[in-house]
This record gives C-alpha cells, structure tokens and sequence, in this order.
C-alpha cells in the first residue's frame, strides 16, 4: 500500500475563501477493477474516468457556497465577510480495490468530485443532492438519488439507476454482460440512449407521460394477468391489481431492461 | 356547568405552577469573603452567576448573594443546611465550592456533605457572585446554571459553563472558554499568546481581537455561517491518510482553517447551532 503517495493538494485563496481539499487513495492492487461506494447526505456526487490507477477524490463547495464566494457579504454582518464553509467531513478507506467513501455531517452543500480507474463498479448514493454525475466509467453501476438527477454520461457495462424527485438520463457507450438493468424514477422523465445493437426485453411503465424510441420495439402481447390479493378471511381485503407495465423486444431480445417513471415521459434513444 | 369548568381550570393551573416549581418562600443573604493573594481562582457552582472583575488589587474579594426559594419555611432550612459555598485556600489556588447533596466524589467537599438522596427536595439555591482579582490570576470557573463574566483579566482561563451564557471582556490570556446552551462571546485586550478554543453547543462563538493578530484558526459550525473582518488565507484541511490494519483510512471532519496575519497560536472556534465571528477590534 503506497501511503507516501498520499497527496494533500490546498489551493489558497484570500479574504476567506474555501479551499478545496483532494486526496489521492492508492488502491491494492491496480490491474483489477475499483469498486467505489459513496454515500453523503448533502451534496452532489461527481465520478469521471480518470487515466491514473489512484482514485482522487476532492471534497469542494457547492453551488451556494460557490455564490457566496463570489459575493463573500452575502448573508455576513456589516463589515465582515464569509469564511468558506461549505465543506463537509469525509471518511474514506479503501481495502482490496474496495473504496468507501462516506460523507457527513451536513456542513455544507459540497460536492464530492472523484476521479477513478476508467474500469470501476460504482455504487453511489445521496439523498439531497442536487444530482449524480458520472462520465466515462465501465462497471456495473448502482445509482441511487432521492432529491435530484442522476446524469450517466459515456459510460458502459451494466446500470441500475433510480432517484425520487428528478430525472434520470444514461447514456451507455457498451452494454457487456447480461445482467437485467433499471433506470426508474418517480418524478421525472427516463432518458436513455443505448448502442444500436443492444437487444434486450423492455418493461415499460409511465403513468402519467408518454414513452418514446427509435428502437423497432417489437410489443408483447399483453400476456399478464390481474394479480388478486384475497385476505377477507383474515378480515382483510378483496384487491385486484393490474400490472400496467408494457414489453416488447428489441434485436430479437434479451436481458429484461425496466424502464419506469409515475410522472414523466420515458425517452429510449438508438446510439 | 360553567362554575365547574372554571373551578377546573383553577386546579389545572395550581397544579402546574406546583409541578414548574413556584416556590412562595424566598430568603436572600450576602455572600463576603476575602483571600490572601492567591494566584489562581476556582469557582464551582451548581445554580447562579459569577462574574469576574480583574483589577489593580492583590487580594480576592468575594461578594454577592445567595437567594433560596423554598416551598415552606422547612424547606428553607433544609436548603441552608443542605446547600453551602465551600471557600478554601488550597496550594495557592482560592476555592468557591458550591456543595451539596447533589455533588458526588469530589476532594473539596466539607464533611458533612457528599452525594446523597435529594430527589424530593423542593427548594432552589443560587449563588450570584462578584470576585474581584488581580489581574494576572489564572482563572477556572465552572457554572452549570448561570452565565460566567469575566472581565480586565490577564491571566490563564478555564471557562466552562452548560446552561448559561460565558462572557469575557477586555481580556488577556489564553485558555479555553465553552458552554452547551449559549454564547461564547469575547473580546480580548491582549491577543492570545498561547492555542486557545472558543466554543457552544447551541449559541453563537462571537471573539474579538486587537488589530495585530497573528494566529492559525480552525473553525466548525453545522448550522451557521462563519464570518470575519480580518485578512485572511485559507488553509489545508488537518485530515490525512494514514494505514490502518492493511487498510488505507482518511478522515477529515470538515473544519475550515485559516490564517490571519503570520500565524502563530492554533485557535479554536466551534459551535453546532450558531455562527461563529472573527471581529477586529476598532
């Protein structure tokens, strides 16, 4: 393990702005792949494939805290101007390849930038941030988002993406494997953009939007059946409900791709 | 109908102020006391506020008040007997000691007291002291109930409170100065020579400097801005990355650093709810 590479690189500023702190983690054993798992609280998340072997990671200030900077009064008593503090405490350890990186309390609104190996699996999670970002990176990719978007740019392997409130749009350079993928969100559209060649079975399910592509999807006949729930013996209830999911294939099909949103339109886009 | 709900009403009340412990029996008496020239004061209470008055003086003046409220006249004299203010002189340190029941496993007790039983008690003791110093005493002060001042002091400082404001007032020093539920505010005569921390709990970390500051400042608060008039330049976080059983392992905790002047002392500041300022003195 290369600890003496471990860099702390400050940039200084004056009259009270933030510095941003970043971390070079060495990782084990450099010929296989990364997996990366984050989690924070407040703030976005950004991942780019980087050309190093090290995952970077640098804790900066957010978009309020980037306008304060610009207006250092803002918000100051008379006479006095902000100290930056829009960053956040960071716990990372890394152990076989595996890089952990957990972010909290909530002292600001920052941004977790990372670089990582262009081969790395990701598992990135937050809750209030404003959005997930990633470009360039091929793994299997777990993403999760509550408050804000998930932006998956140029990246390949497989992805289970999903957030709450906001949109989620992929763009895969490579499908490899076959693992069955999701891309699903409650308020917001689905967008994804596939190679050309993909095949896959869709499940496609929108409740209040349109679904859209240039994909020859090749529908299913509607083959499913009204799921009923009898617990009246138990003085419970007599429900009935209908999967109002849509299938179809692509390139004579293949793993099952969901493709879901309750309000918004579900866009899928031939690379 | 309407006599009954008043009636009710009435009893609500009287049980409420019962239970929020309004007590009809008050007795107020002076506190003097005076040490030789000691040179560090230690001031212990449970209940009341203590201010500190530095001066050109060499002796240690104690006055003040203690104020019992009581539920009866028994329990007045319970709490006169229960309740007293230890002053020692001890290896040239002046002790005021609140004791009591409620105080357990200290070396400053008076014989008859120790920690015992007092739940049922329903009586209130607060001790309002004045102590006038010498500037240059070191100083620890400890208040659970109660603001602290402190003010024309030049020595150490040891400030510590919990439910209560801390004060400090055109003084010098170095040291800490803390409290859980309130302000922190302070204002220096003579800038610390010395590392020092400023914090709270729930309250605003508010210290003035003189205009030639020099020192290195670590800063922290979770809800609150962090503002200053001086010139500064931040710097790098304190986290490292360190191996930790075969693991790498970096922690930072998010503190923002920065340097006011050529540096010099390692000053603290730190509050959870509240902001923190950095002020030039005018």
């Amino acid at each position: 393990m290369r600890i003496s590479n471990i860099a702390l690189i400050t940039f200084l500023c004056s009259m009270g702005a933030a510095a941003q702190d970043k971390v070079t983690v060495p990782i084990s054993n450099p010929s296989q792949p990364v997996t990366l798992k984050v989690s924070t609280l407040n703030g976005s998340i950004r991942v780019t494939a980087g050309t190093g072997k090290d995952v970077i990671v640098s804790t900066g200030e957010g978009d309020v805290s980037r306008r304060r900077e610009r207006n250092p009064r803002d918000g100051a008593p008379p006479g006095m101007t902000r100290i930056g503090g829009g960053r956040f405490g960071v716990d990372i350890e890394e152990d076989h390849n595996v890089v952990t990186i957990n972010s909290g309390p909530p002292g600001g609104d920052g941004t977790l930038s990372i670089e990582t190996p262009a081969n790395s699996n990701l598992q990135l999670r937050t809750t209030n941030g404003s959005t997930i970002e990633v470009t360039g990176v091929n793994g299997d990719h777990e993403i999760e988002n509550t408050n804000g978007s998930i932006h998956l740019n140029n990246v390949s392997g497989s992805v289970v993406a999903h957030t709450q409130n906001g949109a989620v749009v992929v763009s895969l350079d490579r499908i490899t494997g076959t693992k069955p993928m999701s891309f699903t969100s409650m308020n917001g559209k689905v967008d994804v953009t596939m190679p050309a060649a993909t095949k896959a079975r869709l499940r496609l399910k929108s409740e209040n939007g349109a679904i859209y592509s240039d994909f020859d999807v090749r529908l299913e006949a509607d083959a499913s059946k009204p799921l009923v729930e009898d617990n009246r013996g138990t003085n419970g209830k007599y429900r009935i409900s209908i999967d109002k999911s849509v299938t179809g294939t692509i390139n004579g099909g293949g793993p099952e791709y969901t493709f879901q949103t309750m309000n918004g339109n579900i866009l899928i886009h031939k690379k | 109908m309407k006599q009954i709900l008043f009636v009710a009403f009435i009893g609500a009340t009287l049980a409420f102020t019962a239970a929020g412990r309004d007590y009809k029996v008050e007795d107020r008496s002076p506190v003097n006391h005076t040490f030789s020239s000691d040179k560090k004061l230690d001031v212990d209470v449970i209940s009341g506020s203590v201010e500190i008055i530095g001066d050109g003086g060499n002796g240690i003046r104690v006055t003040g008040e203690r104020v019992i409220h009581a539920a009866d006249q028994q329990q007045l004299a319970r709490a006169k007997q229960d309740d007293v203010l230890d002053m020692n002189e001890k290896d040239g340190t002046a002790q005021i000691y609140e004791n009591g029941p409620f105080r357990n496993n200290n070396n400053r007790s008076s014989d008859n007291h120790g920690f015992h039983e007092n739940s049922d008690r329903e009586y209130n003791v607060d001790w309002n002291l004045t102590v006038h110093v010498p500037r240059e005493i070191a100083l620890r002060l400890r208040d659970v109930n109660g603001s602290i001042k402190a003010q024309d002091t030049n020595g150490v400082f040891d400030i510590s409170a919990v439910n209560g404001s801390v004060t400090g007032t055109n003084i010098g020093g170095s040291g800490n100065i803390s409290t859980v539920n309130g302000t922190t505010v302070v204002s220096f005569r003579e800038n610390p020579k010395s590392d020092s921390a400023f914090k709270s709990v729930n309250g605003k970390v508010d210290v003035t400097y003189q205009p030639n500051l020099a020192a290195e400042f670590d800063l922290r608060t979770v809800n609150g801005g962090m503002f200053t008039d001086f010139e500064s330049v931040a710097l790098a976080s304190t986290g490292g990355g360190s191996s930790k059983d075969g693991k790498f392992v970096y922690k930072s905790h998010g503190n923002s650093r920065i340097q006011v002047g050529s540096g010099g002392p390692q000053i603290r500041m730190e509050t959870v709810n509240g902001s923190i300022q950095i002020r030039k003195a005018k």
